[in-house]
């Protein structure tokens, strides 16, 4: 039977510590920096057209607002697979470090694909 | 009761049968009148469905009637104000009261025995949201026999929705109406999330977990994000109706685009919160109907995930064509467009588990069919809508309409088909005998594609949305009359889907187990399940959709998993680790009890006496409701201390209201990142009416009083410092009422400075937004405040019951969590108002 019932202690099969529940928090940041560099090239774009700045600044604006996001969710990238490799939470560990690197990695490149054409559009029109 | 009955609850290995007697009478519901006070998720999952399957039946008939309608050019069959609010209830009613309230009650139903637990964290919560549910449904379609049913779209357009244009009721029975059920849509959507992630079987860890928790893991956080925006929305547009405020009314610096903006930040992620628990049945019954473990499974959790934060970000393109800019739309475009690679991931991991197994062609894999080949043609408009120049074409045509039906239908009526099949067994301990689903398929299967294909080309030929008649068009009137054949071949299918499912329901034959071999919990239980879902609660060694249910249910039934005797007449189940799945807290659940049902009766005299217009008796009834909910929390809990107590396989654990982190605790996080999400959306409401609105900056120069909103900060941070004084004493064993008394008065003090500035508000609400969005963001302050001052009377009043003391200290951690959240939120709220005039003046600088 796979789902046996005898079990004095919380989990006789995984010796390892369990998965710290805060780090379920890791879910988030991937997609959750997709959508703030998506409100953040929004908004700057939409500020900048609305107080008159150049063409030249708000490329770069753009520019630098998306750089920013990706090296955030590369830093992130570069941190959970460094966790992964020295930190052992067992079946569910790996589990979830599969799971937040997943989630990582496709928010990366879901940031390039999405916005990074954007940045050779002509803006205000 | 006495410690010796505590701890001689160790569980034996005894009778099923005496086991069963033993539970079933903790765990039962009364007869007669007594229904009314049933917790139990059985039973109320059953009524959310029964109930949601009865406002689908009104939506459909309102649905044929606008087929009637627009079956010929020209008819005179309704008038244009009854055809207004015949589709605008056709669309409100299947989305608010049909669409999402089935996933709740399946989830309701469903979650806890598939999570093999035997009840949700909050029963009452469940109940309240039922009774919410149910009354904000029928005050909409009773609207609809009294002829003021709202009649402006299901998206409520302003300025359509404005008092200008809509001078009646019909725009407030849908913004009350709609938020009324919304209010049971947040509070199950809390504690989906609570009770799966605290609430598992034992050693249910959660790589563990069936696919199914994952998927109503995330439309539980999907909710709870997606639906602040629209009651914001809906109280900013109420207030606008009722108030004057200006939030929407462009010659008042509102904008008409913002009231968009709120919708779709909704409304989009609205479509995912549907499919994805109709994709969790598929990804369930799809490997037991293909004999095969489900391909992916880390896969679709990674692709359910992206597609939940994607929903989010692109409800832009519904608005392609209200003036965004081009390159915002070019963004906006490719991520719509993007959204179908997680999507594809689910259908190729579906389509890679049967090409794996040996499917079987039963009736609920012909319905599995139905939703593949609806489903890819609706994702597949929906990738061409996503095309900025398609769309600038299409917008607003028929085109549109067939898409979201291809999508909502394919996503929503077949897999629910599909699912009724599968699980009724379960629900009603029958099978079918009788084979009328399959030609109820074909019925729907033709009729639907001869109803909504059809409108793509009839959108296509340029016929617009929501017009009542149309002229004497060659090419509109055959494709729309073909459509309308369709929609009653379509509901004739339907109706013989009821009769199969009441002739299997009365005649079906009776069976005791799992009919479909199938591998996940559920079926590991008494067949129609016993209230207390299971009679002792599993272990869980492996992938919990991979279990032998042959072997384990008996062994469940004797007592020989967790819990496997009763104590003290408590209704038990078990709290564990969120992660590992470990146990951690003996959960002690409560009886069935009549006041969720009083306590929605009160809301919903609040909402009614709203809608009359009578406003002093709606501040009585919300006051009723409030002291409803203190009076609860008075009797909830256990008035003493137990320590640890056995709760079987040699694991002894405290009970809920002992420990750091009980249930109530993840609860309120929950809720503060709703509430949190309604205050970003206020804030982006206040940013974006700067920047974009008309008629900006106010004739009016805003004026701020520096020094009452420097008190009102102050006062709130006091607040948050007694409350966490008084927790410190209360742990220390020190009496902590001059603490409490302290941050009460201190929030009595931030809400009076509150009250005194929105009085003060220079320009006034009701002439310019600034004004508006300056007295939403205090109000929002002295809300809360106000809710802190409840949290700590009910701390006050449980201290001096004794249900609230030095190791049961939840009360106070919630009060210092909510007045910490209220005291973040406000300085922020009165720190944006102080930045009014600032960014006014920025507005100068505009060319």
């Amino acid at each position: 039977m796979s789902a046996a019932l005898p079990g004095r202690t919380h989990a006789p099969e995984d010796p390892a510590r369990p998965f710290p529940m805060r780090d379920l928090w890791w879910l988030v940041p991937g997609f959750a920096l997709w959508f703030t560099a998506l409100s953040t090239v929004y908004a700057l774009h939409h500020i900048g057209c609305t107080f008159g700045w150049s063409a030249r600044t708000i490329h770069l604006g753009l520019a630098a607002a998306l750089a920013i996001h990706l090296a955030a969710i590369g830093i992130l990238c570069r941190i959970e697979l460094r966790r992964g490799a020295s930190r052992d939470f067992g079946h569910t560990g790996r589990f979830m470090h599969w799971v937040i690197l997943g989630t990582l990695l496709a928010a990366l490149g879901k940031v390039v694909l999405t916005l990074a054409p954007a940045l050779f559009l002509s803006v205000c029109l | 009761m006495t410690d010796a009955i505590d701890q001689g609850a160790t569980p034996p290995a005894g009778s099923a049968l005496r086991l069963h007697r033993e539970l079933s009478e903790i765990w039962r519901t009364g007869p007669g009148l007594q229904r009314l006070a049933a917790v139990n998720h059985s039973i109320l999952g059953i009524r959310f469905m029964v109930t949601a399957l009865a406002f689908f039946a009104i939506g459909g008939v309102l649905g044929m009637l606008t087929r009637v309608q627009l079956a010929t050019p020209m008819s005179a069959f309704m008038d244009v104000g009854t055809y207004n609010q015949v589709f605008t209830m056709h669309g409100s009613i299947m989305l608010f009261l049909f669409a999402i309230p089935m996933l709740e009650g399946i989830a309701v139903y469903l979650t806890p025995k598939i999570l093999g637990t035997r009840d949700f964290a909050f029963p009452r919560l469940t109940a309240y949201g039922y009774w919410c549910y149910l009354f904000g449904g029928t005050i909409l379609t009773v609207s609809l026999l009294a002829g003021v049913a709202p009649d402006g779209g299901w998206f409520m357009y302003t300025p359509l929705s404005s008092n200008v244009y809509t001078p009646g009721i019909n725009a407030d029975v849908w913004l009350l109406g709609v938020t009324f059920v919304e209010i049971s849509a947040l509070t199950l959507a809390v504690e989906i999330a609570v009770s799966t992630l605290t609430m598992r079987a034992p050693g249910m860890s959660l790589d563990r977990m069936p696919v199914f928790g994952w998927y109503m893991l995330v439309t539980a956080f999907m909710m709870i994000l997606a639906f602040p925006p629209l009651i914001l929305g809906s109280i900013l547009l109420e207030s606008e109706r009722a108030f004057g405020f200006a939030f929407f009314d462009p010659t008042r610096g509102g904008d008409p685009l913002l009231w968009q903006h709120l919708f779709w930040l909704f409304g989009h992620p609205d479509v995912y919160i549907i499919f994805l628990p109709m994709a969790g049945l598929l990804s369930t019954m799809i490997p037991v109907l293909a004999g095969v473990p489900l391909a992916g499974y880390r896969a679709i959790i990674v692709a359910i995930i992206g597609l939940a934060f994607m929903s989010f970000g692109i409800w832009v393109h519904h608005m392609f064509t209200v003036g965004i800019p081009h390159l915002a739309l070019a963004f906006f475009s490719a991520g719509s467009a993007i959204v179908a690679v997680p999507t594809a991931v689910q259908l190729f991991a579906w389509l890679a588990t049967l090409a794996q197994g040996r499917p079987r062609w039963n009736v609920p894999m012909l319905y599995v069919f139905g939703f593949f080949s609806t489903f890819v043609i609706g994702g597949l408009t929906g990738v061409m809508l996503a095309i900025v120049p398609f769309d600038w074409q299409a917008h607003d045509t028929y085109f549109v309409v067939a898409h979201f039906h291809y999508v909502i239908a394919g996503a929503v009526a077949f897999p629910l088909i599909a699912g009724l099949y599968y699980w009724l067994p379960l629900l009603t301990g029958r099978v079918a005998v009788y084979r009328l689903s399959v030609p109820a398929f074909w019925l729907i299967y033709i009729g639907f594609n001869l109803t909504f294909f059809l409108m793509h080309l009839v959108g296509l030929l340029g016929m617009p949305r929501r017009i009542n008649t149309y002229p004497d068009f060659e090419s509109w009137t055959f494709l729309n009359m073909l459509s309308s054949v369709g929609g009653f071949i379509m509901t004739i299918g339907f109706a013989l889907v009821v009769v199969d499912l009441i002739a299997q329901i009365r005649y079906g034959r009776r069976i005791r187990r799992d009919p479909w071999h199938a591998a996940t919990l559920e079926w590991a239980m008494p067949i129609p399940p016993a209230p207390y879902a299971f009679a002792s609660l599993p272990h869980i060694e492996a992938r919990a959709d991979r279990i032998n249910v042959g072997t384990l249910a008996p062994q469940l039934a004797r007592g020989e998993g967790y819990l496997g005797a009763t104590r003290n007449g408590w209704q038990e189940t078990l709290g564990v680790h969120m992660t590992s799945g470990a146990p951690e807290q003996l959960i002690v659940l409560p009886r069935p009890t009549y006041l969720p049902l009083w306590t929605a009766i009160a809301t919903a005299a609040a909402v009614l006496t709203m809608l009359a217009k009578l406003y002093p008796l709606t501040l009585a009834m919300a006051a009723v409701t409030a002291g409803l909910f203190v009076f609860a929390a008075l009797n909830a809990g256990l008035d003493r201390d137990h320590g640890l107590l056995p709760v079987g396989r040699g694991v002894s654990v405290p009970v809920h209201t002992e420990c750091a982190h009980p249930p109530a605790w993840w609860a309120l996080v929950f809720t503060l990142i709703a509430d949190g999400t309604l205050f970003t959306s206020l804030v982006f409401g206040l940013l974006f009416l700067w920047v974009a609105a008309p008629n900006w900056p106010p004739v009016a120069v805003p004026d701020t009083g520096l020094a009452l909103s420097l008190v009102c900060i102050l006062a709130l941070a006091a607040a948050a410092f007694f409350a966490r004084r008084a927790l410190v004493r209360l742990v220390g064993r020190q009496a902590p009422r001059l603490f409490i008394a302290l941050a009460a008065l201190a929030l009595l003090v931030a809400i009076g400075v509150a009250v005194v500035l929105i009085g003060g508000i220079v320009p006034r609400p009701s002439d310019h937004a600034l004004g508006a969005t300056a007295a939403a963001l205090l109000t929002f302050l002295a809300l809360h405040a106000g809710i802190g001052l409840l949290f700590l009377l009910v701390a006050t009043l449980r201290l001096a019951s004794g249900r609230a003391g030095p190791t049961r200290t939840i009360d106070l951690r919630l009060a210092r969590l909510w007045i910490d959240y209220t005291a973040i939120t406000g300085a922020l709220a009165v720190g944006l108002v102080l930045a009014l005039p600032a960014l006014v003046a920025l507005l100068g600088m505009r060319p």
